[in-house]
């Protein structure tokens, strides 16, 4: 349309062919020795411990929807609660280095991206801020019942309040992050850069390229990431999403600081399977899903694929990946591979799949590797990690 | 939350009522003084009242329905900074049916774009837009596209206000043309749709005044806000407002239906370009059957003030309930029902309603058969109302009728 733009049919009809690019796959090679440059020691354990909160917090809500208890409190929780037991690594990971400027779009299966993009903002804010935030969010509704508990920092308290806050939504609470009308599949909480998780599979495919609109257009700091499902590569609207968000016009026509593309990852969490439907094999046809971003423009979305269950990898694609948008070359695409060891809901009766998938998958337990890892190289003694996890022997 | 006690705490967040002139107080990014805008230019030239010595203005004359859209939307990108519009053909071209004509010249390009033809991504992209903090204006170019960003509007649009507990806000106004000519898949008025969803306000502006003023709440408000637009009458004048279209801003109020011809006998309300239908209808009864009507236009369809309506109903005892919707789950059922329970004391006969025929839209040649036609007002009167003195009905609006028509299911 634009008439700058002119359709030569010499150069439109020459004869020729399309080259693709190598799409990475899985390559990140780092030892935690060659990490420790990039970590602190408490930066390495912090990572274990956010990962632990996710697991202990799905684990409790895995029990009290089966068996309506947790370490003796009993609670019915008629509604729905879609884990990610299994899939911790990935969100930690991903939401390491994000701060409150950068915004994450999520899905119903998103307690752990919640939880993982909380306690790293958490960690990055300081005390009179996180007081400030909390204190003013529903008027401290949200905060009081927690304030009332005894907490040795401002951290540990802010820590209590994205729990508390984030559980209180999922049971339907007035003190929830949105006093109970979002709900499990729904729960946000923008202060902390948590946007809207969307119940419908791939929902944030488009909604998060509107954030990375607004991040453009209004000059706002930070980069947007939608957290959808490899599933969701199914749905007409992400790759609408996609598409919008990679139009040739944001590097061609708009002008001066508007120039280049949106700051937008769409980060695919890769559990392999949609509810029952295991998308490569089954669902899908395409092989490894970061073959995908090829389709859509010459750089082919700077596609990879990250091996989810390793975090340090997940951090390693998003640090990169971040640059990529800070010079204003994206869209990007991640193939982020994880695995549920829990069903698609506690009903789930895993009928879809073997239980020696789901052990070879308990095998490889980012949690559990990675604290070993994190043993021998000599940055956490064995004491500390069953601390952590809350197994003291 | 209790909700028996505070039995209003889910309606409350429903939606967020806000006036809001703009989202951010930085200067608004244009090309040129308002002043200075071709179109601008031209609309001084226009005739801003579309009668003159009896006669109505000539087309090329009148300052016309699209152009009170212009001006509602241009005078919000003066505003606020924040505030953007995109959809199919929005830039060079001045949107298909030359609402944004000028606005090219105004605006740079991170302002007002062309988006792929993705009506999902359109409206997603506006909510996330919106929710985020900014003012957007997405356009679904005809409103039988809609079915392309179902989830975007219904789940979405809709939501996220109140699934925010009040928190977020949802400045989204989308305009949807409403088409004719053109066959079975862009022809059809989906108001109804819409407007089953809670959480969205819909209206449907008749004219270049409440087009105007009605636009100018939408883009003043922080809620999402749908606006249909008639392609039959983007070239009307203004025929109500005597004193003509104000050059300057003003509002009206989104939920308020407006008399646009007073009469005692018998009430017609309108929803759209039927308007003109039932105007002409109207006519006919005065000149032929000596009966005066009162045409309301329906101008909004969420919020809806039923006041004048029922007031009018108390005056005549008989209504009449008109537009270019299929009749089957039209909206206009849900107000005759309305009306039906809050005025049935002073109803001489239950209200009829008047829609298009549960078909797909035929061809331009065939339009008469399926969309309300004049006739077909006067011979719902004439068999359900009031009998007119020697009227030969050419519709069958016989219960038998009606009652056959539902068993197939047409």
């Amino acid at each position: 349309m634009p008439k700058v733009e002119f359709i030569d049919p010499k150069i439109e009809r020459q004869s020729g062919e399309i080259k693709l690019d190598p799409i990475p796959v899985n390559q990140y090679n780092l030892s935690i020795e060659d990490e420790k440059l990039n970590y602190t020691r408490e930066e390495f354990i912090k990572i274990f411990r956010d990962m632990v909160i996710i697991r202990e917090f799905e684990t409790m809500l895995n029990e009290i929807k089966i068996s309506s208890e947790y370490r003796g409190i009993k609670y019915n929780h008629p509604g729905p609660a879609h884990l990610s037991i299994g899939q911790e690594a990935s969100a930690v990971g991903m939401a390491y280095l994000l701060d409150e400027n950068d915004f994450i779009f999520g899905s119903h299966r998103s307690h752990g991206e919640i939880l993982a993009k909380g306690l790293s903002v958490i960690s990055k804010l300081d005390d009179a801020r996180l007081m400030g935030i909390m204190k003013n969010y529903w008027d401290g509704a949200t905060l009081n019942p927690v304030a009332k508990e005894h907490q040795v920092t401002v951290n540990d308290l802010a820590i209590d309040f994205l729990l508390y806050g984030t559980l209180a939504e999922i049971f339907a609470r007035e003190t929830g992050f949105n006093k109970g009308l979002g709900g499990s599949m729904h729960a946000f909480f923008t202060p902390f850069g948590v946007y809207p998780n969307n119940a419908i599979v791939g929902g944030s495919g488009d909604i998060a390229v509107g954030g990375a609109l607004f991040k453009k257009v209004n000059k706002k700091p930070g980069i947007v990431v939608a957290n959808i499902g490899d599933a969701s590569m199914g749905c007409g609207p992400v790759w609408e999403g996609m598409v919008f968000s990679s139009m040739d016009q944001f590097r061609l026509l708009w002008e001066g600081e508007y120039q280049g593309g949106l700051p937008i990852i769409f980060n695919f969490m890769n559990n392999q399977y949609g509810m029952g439907g295991q998308t490569r094999g089954e669902t899908m046809g395409y092989d490894m899903l970061a073959r995908v971003g090829a389709a859509f423009a010459p750089y082919q979305m700077h596609a990879e694929r990250v091996d989810g269950y390793n975090p340090l990898a997940v951090i390693d694609v998003f640090r990169r990946k971040k640059k990529v948008l800070e010079e204003k070359k994206g869209p990007v695409l991640l193939d982020t591979l994880t695995y549920r060891f829990s069903g698609h809901s506690p009903s789930d009766a895993s009928s879809y799949r073997t239980k020696e998938e789901i052990e070879a998958w308990q095998q490889v337990d980012s949690i559990v590797d990675y604290g070993k890892s994190l043993i021998k190289a000599g940055i956490a003694t064995q004491d500390l990690i069953s601390m952590i996890s809350g197994k003291e022997s | 939350m209790d909700l028996t006690f505070h039995p209003d705490a889910i309606e409350k967040v429903m939606f967020s009522n806000g006036s809001v002139d703009k989202f951010d107080d930085r200067p608004v990014e244009v090309n040129h003084p308002l002043a200075e805008n071709p179109r601008v230019q031209q609309l001084i030239k226009k005739e801003r009242f579309g009668i003159k010595d009896g006669k109505e203005v000539g087309k090329m004359k009148a300052y016309q329905l699209r152009d009170g859209l212009f001006e509602a939307i241009i005078d919000r990108f003066y505003k606020d900074p924040t505030c953007i519009a995109f959809g199919e053909e929005n830039r060079d071209w001045g949107g298909a049916f030359a609402v944004y004509r000028g606005m090219t010249e105004a605006l740079p390009y991170h302002r007002l774009f062309n988006s792929s033809i993705s009506e999902g991504a359109i409206m997603g992209v506006a909510v996330g837009y919106a929710l985020c903090g900014g003012r957007v204006i997405p356009e679904i170019m005809y409103c039988d596209f809609l079915g392309r960003s179902g989830d975007e509007v219904f789940n979405q649009l809709s939501k996220w206000q109140a699934m925010s507990a009040g928190f977020l806000k949802m400045p989204v106004v989308m305009r949807v043309s409403v088409g004719s000519k053109y066959g079975a898949q862009h022809s059809q008025d989906w108001s109804s749709l819409v407007a089953h969803v809670p959480g969205l306000k819909v209206i449907f502006p008749t004219t270049p005044y409440d087009a105007k003023g009605l636009l100018n709440s939408a883009l003043q408000g922080t809620d999402p806000v749908i606006v249909f637009e008639s392609q039959r009458i983007y070239d009307i004048g203004e025929l109500f407002h005597e004193s003509g279209v104000p050059e300057g801003y003003y509002e009206i109020p989104i939920g308020e239906p407006d008399i646009k011809k007073a009469g005692k006998d018998v009430t017609i309300l309108t929803i759209g370009s039927t308007l003109y239908t039932a105007l002409d209808a109207a006519k006919v009864l005065e000149e032929k059957y000596g009966m005066s009507a009162e045409v309301i236009d329906a101008r909004s369809i969420v919020p809806f003030n039923y006041d004048i309506v029922i007031e009018s109903v108390k005056k005549t005892g008989r209504i009449v309930l008109a537009s270019d919707a299929c009749e089957r789950g039209s909206v206009l059922n849900e107000m005759a029902q309305t009306i039906t329970e809050t005025a049935f004391d002073y109803l001489d006969a239950p209200p009829v309603v008047v829609g298009s025929r549960n078909w797909i839209t035929p061809a331009y040649e065939l339009e008469q058969y399926f969309f309300p036609q004049k006739e077909w007002i006067l011979d719902a009167i004439h068999t359900k109302l009031i009998p007119l003195s020697g009227h030969l009905p050419v519709q069958d609006f016989s219960t038998r009728e009606q009652l056959r028509r539902n068993r197939l299911g047409v």
